[in-house]
This record gives structure tokens, sequence and C-alpha cells, in this order.
């Protein structure tokens, strides 16, 4: 992302949304919203002072709700551009009227309470579309009490959890009480493999539940990790030996057996109900923690890009390629990669962006003749 | 049906196998001779024998948790009820509970020129004909057979049909209606169901009524899913009476309950109807009704038990002490039930000598009649 | 029964005797399978209750009487049509009376009347 975010020729429109598409063979004209940030992208260096002083405070969605942030805010730490932005939703001087105390100390004079968003058209002669993933909420599965129990959370949030830049510095501490988890449950295909829900594999979550799984030992290893999986599905390169290693060298425990129900007891425990499949014993399993490996969805608005943009998605919102040229979207000129097009993995999207680099360059040299 | 046809059926091919049936299951909780996982295996492997001779296949409570939760969406409830439609022919049938009275009953209702009482509703406002029907079943007879537990079955009837006249509704009642059923379905006796369903449609369309209104969560069930499929057009539409409640519940003066109140939901009601705000929002139109909410509510709510009339061990005790002490443990001092089974077993279960719980298990009706503001006496 | 015979008493036709070990043993399903067979009325005949070998046999069986009763009430089956007498072997006359002024209840319809017994 630096070098993308280095290169002269790669000009990157952050904050900003798609609103249209004219055009076609190769000759599109394409509308973008520039939401107004409220910050001069040019002049801000991302200095921190005015976060300092912010007074407005929201839910931080990068650590997924696990702390608050300022209300002017830099998404995340290595996020390009390094530029700050107004949430004006939760601005003191948008909601109330008065503060201004980021206008105050920045001393390079970023901040403009005046900016408007723009509508811009740039001609370009193909698109590619990487919008990314979301995760399900499992609230609805309401056997796995996530939403109730405090101490049921999303594998992104243990994610944040164990991160060292995260809320609690690379901790488990959970969130009833803020007590270190040493005993923690992964629980896999919430949501996904389901029928009723994500009838697909997520493909991505057995992988990082062993990850997870393994340093959570690593940083503390008087630590027990216990994995329920349906099957587990590591089927890349070295993926199995991975699992191995978790198993041998890490001792993660790994049970093979849909997790049923999830209940807490009164020092908020979750205990997690489950068949272990290979005994044909129900069991009643109790953790301080548990991870729920999510369904991983495509990105909440990709649907309307999709619909925006022409180009056919499948009924869960992925976006259509064709078969025999997976990064072509049903529309020509319009290329897909990544997990907007179906679940994969960070070595395959990267793969497949480079493929649809390779579509595009030979998409342009057929229309415009270069 | 074969056992390949019951397999298709309810698309038992899908098993992942992933054990969330077995795990998610009141009984293989307690009892662990009986996994449906294992169950619909066993059907995969085409194990005629073992299958149908199996004596665990009258342990399912056709709860209904294992096809909310299966991530195969298999109909594993519906499975079963294939199942013991093919055992019983077989020769294995299930052992009927509280000696065969119920079956008995059924027997009765069956014989030439039954004509039920309907003295039981004496005082109350009903009339033989009219737009809005009220089926109130088995209740009665189920007063009888229960006295000993203390179970009230005509005073829910009653108190539905108080809380129906509190809202200006007189109702048809007929002394042609017979058991709606649903036990018989669901232990494969599909040409009974059949018979009942005919004698019911029948007797509610003499009646004249447009709209029936059912207090009983299994009647209301057969009603709108079984007896289309049997009869075709009923004629007249299926309604729980909580929604009729529900739509002028303001209406209604209600005296102050004064009391810690907890529900149990009824399987039909809330995995089969997803009915699971509504009995909740009529408890909380109460006055100083303090509500709290069991940890396994709603979708996950444990079944109470026992059901179909076929199971009653010490299995079934404890899934009804096991809920019974949860019930408790929320400090409530009332548990609000809307089934009459519910009602059934777990007042039973409070008697037996392992349940140390102290709790007053009371119909939705009853509660709700009981505190009728103004008005006529108690039923 | 026997006794009543000895008195050159016989069962009206369309009676079918049911013996049974203890009257204690009838179940209420029993009783009302026989009227859901199309019985006009079941005359149920127990010891007397110090008779009883079982200590409570007949008690049981007053209990089981009342409950079918209700029931049968409840299925518009007027519950007269449920007899219930306790009687010693000895008995015979009182057995007569007993059998005669049942069956006249239901003289008119001239049907089946069962009877059950404990001897």
């Amino acid at each position: 992302m630096l070098d993308a975010g280095r290169h002269p020729k790669i000009r990157i429109l952050a904050y900003s949304e798609v609103e249209g598409l004219k055009g076609r063979d190769g000759n599109f004209e394409i509308k973008i919203r520039r939401k107004a940030r409220y910050v001069k992208e040019d002049v801000c260096n991302a200095c921190g002072m005015c976060v300092t002083k912010c007074p407005g405070r929201a839910l931080d969605a990068f650590d997924m709700g696990l702390r608050k942030r300022t209300a002017i805010y830099l998404y995340f730490s290595q996020g390009i551009p390094a530029v700050m932005t107004i949430d004006p939703e939760h601005c003191i001087y948008f909601t109330k009227g008065r503060c201004r105390t980021c206008e105050k100390v920045c001393d390079k004079g970023a901040i403009d309470f005046e900016m408007k968003a723009r509508v811009e058209t740039y001609p370009v002669n193909a698109v590619i579309l990487a919008t990314g993933l979301d995760i399900l909420d499992p609230s609805h599965l309401t056997h796995y009490g996530y939403g109730k129990l405090k101490n049921v959370i999303t594998g992104l949030q243990y994610e944040r959890l164990i991160n060292a830049t995260g809320p609690t510095g690379g901790h488990l501490e959970r969130p009833s009480d803020g007590k270190l988890a040493k005993k923690v449950a992964y629980v896999q295909c919430v949501g996904s493999r389901d029928l009723n829900n994500c009838a697909y594999c997520s493909s991505v979550c057995c992988m990082y539940s062993i990850k997870d799984a393994m340093l959570a030992r690593e940083h503390d290893p008087e630590s027990d990790s216990y994995i329920f999986h349906t099957d587990l599905r590591n089927v890349g390169k070295w993926f199995q030996k991975y699992e191995k290693r978790a198993r041998e060298e890490y001792g993660v425990n790994f049970i093979r057996g849909r997790v049923a129900q999830i209940e807490e007891d009164e020092e908020c425990n979750p205990i997690v109900w489950y068949e272990d499949t290979r005994l044909q014993e129900v069991k009643a399993l109790k953790v301080e923690m548990v991870v729920l490996a999510t369904a991983a969805t495509p990105a909440k608005g990709a649907r309307g890009l999709a619909r925006l943009l022409g180009v056919r998605t499948d009924p869960y919102g992925f976006i259509q390629t064709k078969p025999d040229e997976p990064a072509d979207t049903s529309r020509p000129g319009i290329f897909a990669c990544g997990f907007c097009k179906g679940p994969c993995d960070i070595p395959e999207a990267v793969s497949q962006a480079s493929a649809a680099a390779e579509r595009v360059a030979a998409f342009i040299s057929q229309t415009a003749g270069v | 049906m074969s056992l390949r046809q019951a397999v298709v059926r309810s698309r038992a091919y899908l098993c992942l196998e992933c054990g969330i049936c077995t795990g998610s299951c009141p009984v293989s909780r307690f009892n662990a001779a009986y996994s449906p996982r294992l169950t619909v295996e066993r059907a995969l492997l085409l194990d005629e024998e073992e299958s149908l001779h199996d004596h665990e296949i009258w342990a399912c409570l056709t709860c209904g948790t294992c096809d909310v939760r299966c991530p195969s969406t298999v109909d594993f409830t519906g499975f079963m009820r294939d199942l013991r439609e093919r055992a019983r022919k077989a020769g294995n049938d299930g052992i009927c509970t509280h000696a065969e009275t119920i079956e008995a009953v059924l027997d009765l209702q069956l014989s030439p020129n039954f004509r039920r009482s309907t003295s039981w509703l004496r005082s109350l406002q009903t009339s033989s004909r009219g737009k809005v029907y009220y089926f109130g079943g088995c209740l009665p007879f189920l007063d009888v057979i229960f006295e000993d537990i203390g179970f009230e079955g005509t005073k829910i009837g009653r108190s539905s049909v108080r809380l129906l006249n509190a809202l200006g509704i007189r109702p048809a009642v007929s002394c042609d209606e017979v058991c709606c059923g649903h036990d018989a379905y669901w232990t494969g006796r599909i040409d009974l169901v059949r018979t009942l369903a005919d004698i019911n449609v029948k007797a509610i369309r003499r009646t004249g009524a447009k709209q029936v209104i059912f207090s009983c969560p299994e009647c209301f069930y057969m009603f709108k899913h079984i007896y289309p499929d049997i009869v075709g057009d009923l004629g007249f539409e299926p309604v729980y009476i909580l929604n009729v409640l529900l739509e002028a519940i303001d209406k209604v003066k209600f005296k102050p309950v004064n009391a810690k109140v907890t529900y149990q939901d009824s399987c039909r009601l809330a995995r089969i109807e997803g009915m699971v705000t509504e009995p909740r929002q009529v408890l909380q139109a109460l006055p100083d009704v303090d509500f709290v909410e069991m940890q396994r509510m709603g979708k996950d709510a444990i079944c109470c038990g026992s059901s179909n009339w076929v199971s009653c061990s010490r299995v079934n005790k404890q899934i009804q002490i096991d809920r019974l002490t949860e019930a408790a443990s929320t400090g409530a001092k009332i548990l609000v039930t809307s089934c009459p089974k519910c009602n059934i077993h777990l007042r039973c279960a409070l008697r037996d000598e392992d349940c140390k719980v102290d709790i007053d298990v009371i119909d939705l009706m009853v509660l709700l009649a009981s505190h009728l503001g103004g008005g006529k006496r108690g039923t | 029964m026997e006794n009543a015979a000895k008195d050159g008493f016989c069962l009206n036709p369309g009676t079918s005797v049911i013996p049974v070990k203890c009257s204690g043993l009838i179940k209420v399903s029993f009783l009302l399978r026989l009227f859901a067979k199309g019985s006009d009325g079941v005359l149920v005949l127990g010891c007397l209750e110090q008779d009883c070998r079982y200590f409570n046999g007949s008690i049981r069986c007053g209990k089981i009487v009342d409950e079918t009763r209700k029931i049968l009430e409840l299925a518009g089956i007027d519950a007269t049509r449920l007899g219930f007498h306790l009687i010693s072997e000895s008995q015979g006359r009182e057995f007569k009376k007993i059998f005669r002024r049942f069956v006249k209840q239901f003289s008119k319809r001239g049907r089946r009347v069962a009877t059950s017994s404990s001897r």
C-alpha cells in the first residue's frame, strides 16, 4: 500500500465514493464523490496534535468498537494517505455549534470546517473492483450469544485485542472485567457453510483461528486454546504443516464439532456446549473468552456499487466473474479481484490483483490501441 | 414411505456431520444413547433394521432446536416423524404415557355420534355460529387427567374466552370439535390426522367462522401448517390468540401483578412461528410486572422436556428440573407458559423429589384473565 | 355372579362380562375405550374395600371411575352410564338388584351392556 501511495503514476482518492460510470469499451467517465473530511489532504501531516485536544468521542470502527476515538481521527496508523478526518456526526462543532479546538491547535492550518463534498469526473479506460469484505454480524445467531454475552467476541475484535497497537496493547483482556483470558475457545463456521446464512466457506477462518490460537499461547504459555471446527479447511501450500505445528509445538486443542450453544455463568465465563463428534459425546466447556470466526461477506456497499457500475453479482453480493477469465466481470472494461468476487486469502488476493492489472493492460491495448 | 424417501424428503443427505444438532438437543444433554446426528447417519447408511427398531426414536421431543440451527437445513423433526410412521408399522410403538388415557380420549372422540360438552364454558359468552371461532382442543380433558398436579386446562380455555369477551368478541364453539391430532402427527399416524382434520374443518365450517382463534400453540400449528396440506383450503384463517389480544390490548385494563415473572417459550410458537416478542409484549402490558428473561429464551429456549405423550423418563424429568432451576435462578416467582403441555410438564416436575425449586407455573391466558380489571369475578 | 346364577339369574342378551384380576387394575383408558367401541353403559363391580386383597384396589378403582366419569361428561356422555358398585362375593341377590337397575336405564334402547367384574 505504501508503494502505491508513493508511486508517481498512482493517485489515491481516499474517502471517496463512486457515483456513476458513463461510456463503454474503454472510454469511461467515472463520477466520484469526494466526501468532505474537513481537513486539507495536502496540508495535514498527521502530527496528531488535534487528536490530543479533541473533546468529541465515538466508537473506533477500526478497533471494532473496543475503544473510543476522538471526533477528529486517523482511521488507522498505516492508512494512506496519512491525514486526519473529522467525523461530523460526533464533532462538537458540527453537532453543538462551537468548539473548533482542532483548528486552534493545528499549526499547519489544515482544518477547514467550510469544506464541501464535491463530485469529480475522471476519464478512465478501465475499472478494477477491489472492495474487499465485511464480516457477518452474528447477533442474529442467538445461540452464540454475541452481543448479549460480554466475553463472546468476533475474530476481528480478537485481532485488535491481541495487536500491540490495539486497545489493550496486545493483552488479552476480556471485555467483561478486563481479566486476562487464559482459556479461549475459537468457534469456526459462525454463519459460514450455513444454508440459512452464508452458504459458502469463508475460506480464511480456519487459518486465522489457528494463528489466533497460536498467538494466545505465545503471549501466555499457561493459556489454553480450543478450536471447535466442522472440518479444518486448511487447503493451501504448507497450511497443513501449520496446523501440525499448532498441535505439536503450541499444544492447541482441536475439537471436531460445531458449537451448539454458548451460555454464561455468574462470572461471565462463557460455557460452550457442543458435541465432540469424534467421541460422540455432548459436552460443556467453561472458558474465559470465546472468539467467533464469523462468516466473511462482500463489503456492505459492494452490491450498490455493482448496480451503479452495471456488473452482475451473485445472490450473496459477490461480483460475478467469467469462469475462463476470472478477473473479468460481466461488463467489458470492468475487472475485479480479491474478496469482492469470492472468498480468498491474502496471497490469493495479491495474485488476483496482478491478474486484474494484466487484464487491464491487455484491455487498454486492445481498445485504445496503445 | 421408505427410509430412502425419508432421507430425501428431509434433505438428510446434506448432513455435514457437524454435530450442532446433537449439541443442541435437550435430550442428548442427559441421554447419551440418543443423538440426532447418529440417527441421521444410521439412516444415511440405509440400515433399515437398526433405524426402525431403535427405541430411542421415541426420545425425540420434536422441539425443533436442531432444525433451527442445522446449517444444512435438514428437517430433522420431519425425518423423525417419517421414521416413526414406518417404525410403527414395523412394530416399534412408543410407550404411551399416562396409562394411555390420552389415547383413549382420542378413541372416544372418534367414536360415532361423539358430541363433546361445552358446559365447561358456561357463564361465558359463546355462540354456536359466528365469524370468529374458538378452538379449545383437549384442554378440558387434560384437566381431568392432570388434576393431581393442579393443572387447570379448563381455566386456560375459560380465561381465553373471557379475554375474548373482554375485547367484545363472542366466539362460536362447537360440540363436534375433536382433538387437533398434533401428537398423532408427530408420532407418525398420518391417517388418524386426516380423519381428525376432516372432522374439525367440517365442524368449524358449519359455524360459518372465517377466523379461528387458538390458545394452544400445538393446535394452532396443526391448523396453520398441516391441515392445509390435508384438506386444502380451510375456508377460514387460523389466528393465535396473542395476536388478537395485541391488536386491542389498549382497550383492556389490567390490575397490577406486583411480581417478578419469566416466560417459557413454546416450541411451536417461538421456533416455528417465530413468535418471540408477542408474548413478551403482552406480558409487559400488565401493570407492575417485573419481567425477567431466562438465558435460554426465544428460539434457544429449552423444551419443557416431554412431548407427544411418548416419553416420560428420568431424562425428561432432568430436562424439566434443569429448566425450572434456570427459571428460578432469574429470581422470578412466576413462570408463565403459553403451551398447556409446558404447563403440565413443568408443574409435574415441580413435585419431583429432586426438584428444589419454588416457582409458580401459570398459563399466560390465566395470568391475563385473572388480572382483568373490573368486570366479572374470576373463572 | 355365580351366586346370582344359582338363583336363576341370567344376564341380558348383549351383555359381555370382562373378568379382571382386581378392579384396581382397571385403567381409565380401558373404560373409555369400552365406550368408544359403542357400549351403552359399563358397570364396574369390585370387592368391598375391607375385603381387598391388595389393600387399596377398590379405593383405586373408585378414583379411576370418578376420573372416567368426568371425562365422559366432557365427551357428552352421561356419567350415569358408568356404574360402580363394591359388593361381596356372597351378595348374589344384591348383584341381581344392581344389575337390573343399571340395565333398566338403557332398556328402551335395548343395546349391549358391558359388565366389568372382579370375579
